[in-house]
């Protein structure tokens, strides 16, 4: 038994890491399905969706896959980046849901934009 | 560099071989053939019709030919104009010298979407699209933007200043400090139409939109250079009032550069000019030469810079050249009928000779159905059905790995989880857009007097006066009415509790329905749907003194199922409504570890109620596996009606402490008492598990359909009123057979004075279920029974009878058949009977109501001493 203890105790830090990286893995994909939990606006051919705030935006905001838009300009230079594929506009942006909307509509690519409502919106 | 951005002269065989993606080789893609064919009413006719490629199209794209078949799949365009995508994608070969197609229609009817699809198919730039509304042409070529660069860090703090000031836009006085309302009213002035203001007092800046943002008396559109002169103005002004101007605030600056004709021309792709029979009058001049080019009548255009000044980077000329031409370059434009608006310009000759409109189709039927598939589920169930409509009949479970396939397939963006639910019931969506399309296609005809609706309907002719030329314009409707309804459907309604007196109300929206949270509102699109379509018909109709129009549009309703139809000799009506089939409902979901999870909470809930010291999660007390597979376990046990139609069994929840951990669910026996059985009280069910037991998802259908016995038929207690069919109408409701759809029975379970009678009705087809009973519900389980559609009504309530009356209205208007409420009555007292005259003067609903009934024959629902459930 002691032997199996000791067997035990080696493996258990790896199956932890497992774990770990497993779940880094899966979170943001977690977190992308859990805002798109909502029915989204579409602008042209983009999904535009309104988050309110909870853990998914934060795994938004840290993942580096997404990109981050803080002025209209860099909405706009997202747009026409191609390797950007989702995009996410946090409350403290420059950029309200009608200009947002309107570059949208204004680009023929598609792309999947999450909108961090502001407090006030 | 992609191959569309090279040369069209300079492509190798090998670039069109990487390019040409052949749509259509490994799957059906629908498409409308031409032909002539010939029937006995019509005699011989030509006629469209919906298949599928039987030779592939060729695409040109830079994309991969899954992101081709997925996004034309997804986006396909509707049935009606499938001809003319098919002829956009042959036109933007690179072979092809005519690099241009003007296409013409109604507002709304899908010109710009087939542009946009277009580009976006080609490569994952998408088009250059451009709003030529009031557009000065000239623009196409040379236009003046603001200078970000030079100025970045002035438009950064500009930016951190906006979000600041948006953050506390609620307190005056921070955010006055923050930018002076004086510079807010400069930026206003200045910015035109780029400046936004929200309801909520939040101002934001479209940069992108500033050289279009001004327009002058006549309502034209200004230069990108006096747009943006005015734009340069009040920015220096605001720079110095905010202090600003050590960012770079005092070094503003334009800039000229080539317009969107140039871009992409140089870069290889689809330009969208919409609207273009809008633009500025008298500017049309500067597009002959380089349509000509375009449309490769000449190999050379050179378009001359107005604005050079000097020191300017940009080009004196642009020189347009055909062996310059990139392969990826075509020219889409969009236009209204001169029917449309006055505002529509008719095009010059010299124009409109050399780029001949081509029309949009009218919409149809079937193109409705398609929009609304694409709108609930990102993907034309109805067109890809319908186009090879006798494969998918012989194999559904391939037509649905198909439909979850395609809808994931090159899909950039992250899908609706709504998507991927309304694909799985692709059925119920097929059935509700049908629906919803006969409607919105009648009701766009009811709407317009010149429409072959009125031509042929003389009796209609009333209606035409109510319809003025501007009300057809107001309400007149088009595609875009699918994303209006489904907008709207999005957003919360009023409930409304009537006040007593008056004539009775069934609200569309009843309290049973209202969210708890915005996506609860998706819970219920069907119900909300039901509710904006109804508001729309009366907000333009009756609110508007047009009730011979509404009373139109609301029979329109009726007939296509959007609405239940009002129940009229007790007669259901054939067809499943939008709430039916749209309504997504947890306790009803067929997906097993949904109704496990339910099953499990369920189960949990009760176990705490029964025993209050139990303080572990429900996690502790058992696991949703365990619950899973004592649901399998007992869905595996013998069938309702098959080996021993007196004797049942249902499954209920174990409220056993000490054997729920290892048998979360028990088996109660079903005994008719036509068979002789009458199990004592003390043997009974108690009325709470019972009623639990109905409304457990995953085990609600086989409970109920465990409740009806053959005990009346096999007993032959009475004559035979038999018809051609072999049985008694009246016992086919007692006993729910085939024939009937509406089951009626009563049950005797544990009550807490002895035993109570519960009164059940059963529609088969829709699965709503009505059970009357003795004394009221528990609040949470009440809850349980609004997400399952029961309608539970305590006798003794003083407008029982009221509620009666409307549910058994609910029951009996869906489903097949015509069962009317003699039967009913009929089989009731089969089980029933009352101790006081007067029967035969009430109806159905008095008759439940009344506590002076007796059970007679009814069913016993009876604790077994079956081994439990094992988990």
């Amino acid at each position: 038994m002691e032997q199996n203890a000791a067997k035990k105790n080696v493996t258990e830090p790896a199956a932890a890491e497992d774990e770990t990286s497993l779940a880094a893995a899966l979170l943001p994909h977690a977190a992308r399905q859990r805002a798109a939990r909502a029915f989204p606006t579409r602008a042209g051919f983009s999904f535009f969706y309104e988050l309110d705030g909870g853990w998914e935006t934060r795994i938004l905001q840290d993942d580096p896959d997404v990109c981050k838009a803080h002025t209209a300009r860099e909405l706009e230079e997202a747009f026409t980046d191609e390797n950007v594929k989702i995009i996410f506009i946090p409350k403290t942006s420059a950029i309200t849901k009608n200009v947002a909307l309107r570059v949208c509509r204004r680009h023929g690519a598609g792309k999947t934009v999450f909108y961090e409502g502001k407090d006030n919106e | 560099m992609g191959i569309l951005d090279k040369r069209a002269a300079e492509l190798s065989a090998d670039d069109l071989k990487s390019i040409e993606k052949p749509l259509g080789k490994r799957l059906p893609f629908p498409m409308l053939g031409l032909g002539r064919a010939s029937s006995a009413g019509k005699g011989n006719y030509v006629t469209r019709y919906l298949g599928t490629l039987e030779r592939p199209l060729t695409i040109c794209s830079e994309r991969s030919l899954d992101e081709v078949e997925g996004i034309l799949l997804r986006d396909m365009p509707t049935p009606e104009m499938l001809p003319l995508f098919y002829e956009t994608m042959n036109a933007m070969h690179p072979r092809n010298p005519r690099r241009a197609m003007f296409i013409v229609g109604a507002p709304g009817a899908g010109k710009t979407f087939l542009g946009d699809l277009a580009g976006r198919v080609a490569s994952k730039k998408g088009a250059i699209k451009i709003d030529c509304t009031g557009l000065n042409l000239n623009e196409l070529f040379y236009e003046t933007v603001l200078d970000f660069k030079g100025g970045k860090r002035f438009y950064d703090a500009l930016d951190d200043k906006l979000a600041k000031y948006n953050e506390h836009v609620q307190d005056k006085a921070i955010r006055d400090s923050i930018l002076n309302p004086m510079s807010v009213d400069i930026l206003r002035d200045s910015l035109g139409e780029a400046f936004t203001e929200g309801a909520d007092g939040t101002i934001g800046i479209d940069w992108g939109g500033i050289k279009k943002a001004h327009k002058n008396d006549q309502g034209e559109y200004l230069t990108s250079r006096q747009s943006s002169e005015i734009a340069m103005a009040g920015l220096l002004k605001v720079s110095r009032k905010e202090g600003l101007d050590a960012t770079g605030g005092n070094a503003l600056g334009m800039a000229t550069q080539e317009g969107v004709a140039w871009q992409a021309y140089k870069e290889g792709r689809v330009l969208i000019l919409d609207e273009l029979n809008r633009a500025k009058s008298g500017t049309f001049g500067v597009l002959h030469g380089w349509l000509q080019f375009v449309i490769g009548e000449t190999s050379e255009y050179i378009a001359r810079n107005p604005l050079k000044e000097k020191g300017d980077k940009t080009a004196q000329n642009l020189r347009f050249t055909r062996d310059g031409m990139t392969a990826g370059h075509f020219v889409f434009m969009t236009g209204n009928t001169l029917e449309d608006s006055s505002e529509v310009l008719e095009l010059p000759e010299a124009l409109s000779s050399r780029i001949v409109p081509k029309h949009v189709p009218k919409a149809t039927q079937a193109g409705w159905q398609h929009r609304f598939c694409q709108a609930l589920t990102g993907f034309p169930i109805s067109t890809y059905y319908q186009a090879n409509s006798d494969v998918w009949a012989k194999n559904p479970e391939s037509f649905e790995r198909d439909l979850m396939k395609y809808r994931r397939q090159g899909e950039d963006r992250v899908i609706p989880q709504d998507h991927i639910r309304d694909l799985r019931r692709w059925k119920n969506v097929l059935k509700a857009t049908e629906n919803l399309s006969k409607f919105l296609d009648a009701a766009g005809q009811i709407v317009n007097p010149d429409s072959q609706w009125y031509k042929k309907a003389n009796s209609l002719a009333a209606l035409m006066e109510e319809i003025s030329e501007s009300y057809k314009k107001e309400v007149s409707v088009d595609f875009r009415k699918i994303t209006y309804f489904l907008t709207m459907a999005g957003q919360d309604k009023p409930t409304v509790r009537q006040p007593d007196g008056g004539p009775q109300v069934t609200p569309f929206i009843g309290a049973e329905d209202m969210p708890e949270t915005p996506e609860d509102i998706r819970e219920k699109l069907g119900t909300y749907l039901t509710y904006v379509v109804v508001d729309w018909i009366v907000s333009n109709t009756f609110d508007r003194g047009k009730d011979g129009l509404g009373r139109q549009l609301l029979q329109l309703a009726e007939d296509c199922a959007i609405i239940p139809p009002t129940l009229k000799d007790a007669r259901p009506s054939g067809r499943a409504t939008l709430a039916e089939l749209l309504d997504n409902n947890p306790y009803r979901s067929e997906d097993p570890d949904i109704q496990a999870g339910i099953v499990r909470s369920l189960l949990c809930r009760k176990l705490r109620n029964t025993y209050p010291d139990i303080r572990a999660s429900d996690d502790e007390l058992m696991s949703v596996t365990m619950v899973r597979n004592a649901m399998q376990d007992m869905k595996g046990a013998s069938p309702a009606g098959q080996s021993q139609p007196e004797e049942n069994n249902i499954a209920i929840l174990n409220a056993d402490q000490a054997t729920v951990y290892t048998s979360p669910l028990a088996r109660a026996a079903v005994i008719d008492s036509a068979s002789g059985q009458r199990p004592g009280k003390e043997t009974l069910v108690t009325r709470d598990d019972f009623l639990y037991a109905l409304a457990t998802p995953g085990l609600r259908q086989k409970n109920i359909e465990s409740l009806w016995t053959r005990g009346l038929s096999k007993a032959h207690i009475f004559a035979d009123a038999a018809n051609d069919t072999g049985i008694d109408p009246a016992i086919a409701v007692a006993e729910a057979r085939n024939e009937s759809s509406v089951g009626i029975t009563t049950a005797m379970v544990a009550g807490k004075n002895g035993a109570e009678p519960l009164h059940i009705l059963w529609n088969r087809v829709s699965d709503r279920l009505v059970i009357i009973g003795d004394a009221p519900v528990a609040p949470d389980l009440e809850k349980i029974f609004r997400k399952s559609s029961i309608t539970f009504i305590n006798r003794n309530d003083a407008d029982a009878t009221a509620h009666v009356t409307r549910a058994l209205q609910s029951v009996m208007n869906a489903g097949e058949g015509n069962i009317g409420e003699t039967y009913l009555r009929r089989a009731f007292l089969l089980r029933t009977m009352l101790t006081a005259e007067g029967e035969e003067k009430n109806s159905l609903a008095e008759l439940l109501v009344r506590k002076d009934t007796t059970p007679y024959l009814p069913i016993y629902i009876a604790k077994t001493a079956k081994p439990s459930l094992a988990a």
